[in-house]
């Protein structure tokens, strides 16, 4: 069956292992015909910047898993407008569009879920 | 109701487990049936067979490993953050040719497709982050 799983990504890119794993649950959701929605919050943020290079640390790329979810069917991808202000962030250093949400906004979309998980 | 429940913490490092484990009795106890608990990120150690719980401290394992037995259920691990973090079953030890397998036998090591399974068969699935 089919579920609306809402993935709410708050951890910074490289800071841990937590922000890769969690894009592999999300690839293997879509894969697997998941209705997947991501809101990207705090210094989850990071994860959608531009010009990345995780091969300088001898990790994978954040940015480019992200730039691959369109091709898996996930293009619903929200982003915190309050965070985005906090941390100085505007849609141009992005590498994947994003919708824009405040607080009211998230409220909505995680209401509208079957599943929010991290 | 259906119930599973992903935790994200390592054992002892964040409560993660430790609620989880709490929230799992608790539903057993109202009548729900717990269909699966994926272990993902550090909380695949919750796994690990040489851990050695202090005396003055809940030992989360024998925790799970009580629920395993008393209700059958399912205690499984994300293969891929198994695998790195050295949490081995008997097959994987063999796979790999590693000197010992380090998971205790109640968890099983299962692939990303099932915790999407319990996403889907569940009416509710629980998530607890570290």
């Amino acid at each position: 069956m089919s579920k609306k799983i809402l993935f709410l990504l708050n951890r910074a890119p490289y800071g841990s292992s937590y922000a890769l794993e969690a894009l592999e649950s999300v690839l293997v959701a879509a894969a697997f015909e998941q209705r997947v929605s991501l809101l990207f919050k705090g210094t989850g943020l990071h994860q959608l910047l531009t010009g990345q290079d995780g091969a300088a640390i001898g990790q994978r790329t954040v940015g480019k898993v992200l730039s691959a979810l369109p091709g898996y069917g996930v293009e619903r991808c929200f982003a915190c407008r309050p965070s985005a202000e906090r941390l100085g962030l505007a849609e141009r250093d992005f590498c994947l569009p994003v919708k824009w949400l405040d607080y009211e906004g998230q409220r909505r979309l995680i209401d509208d879920q079957d599943i929010v998980t991290g | 109701m259906i119930i599973s429940v992903a935790v994200h913490g390592a054992p002892y490092a964040s409560s993660a487990a430790r609620t989880a484990l709490g929230f799992v009795e608790s539903a057993l106890a109202l009548g729900h049936r717990i269909h699966r608990v994926f272990f993902y990120h550090d909380a695949v150690l919750t796994a690990a067979e040489g851990g050695v719980a202090p005396q003055d401290e809940q030992d989360v394992q024998a925790g799970w490993v009580r629920l395993q037995r008393s209700h059958g259920i399912e205690l499984a691990l994300c293969i891929a953050n198994a695998l790195k973090r050295g949490m081995l079953s008997d097959a994987e030890r063999r796979r790999y040719d590693k000197p010992a397998a380090t998971v205790h036998e109640a968890f099983t090591i299962v692939g990303l497709g099932q915790l999407v399974e319990a996403m889907s068969a569940s009416d509710r699935f629980v998530t607890f982050q570290a």
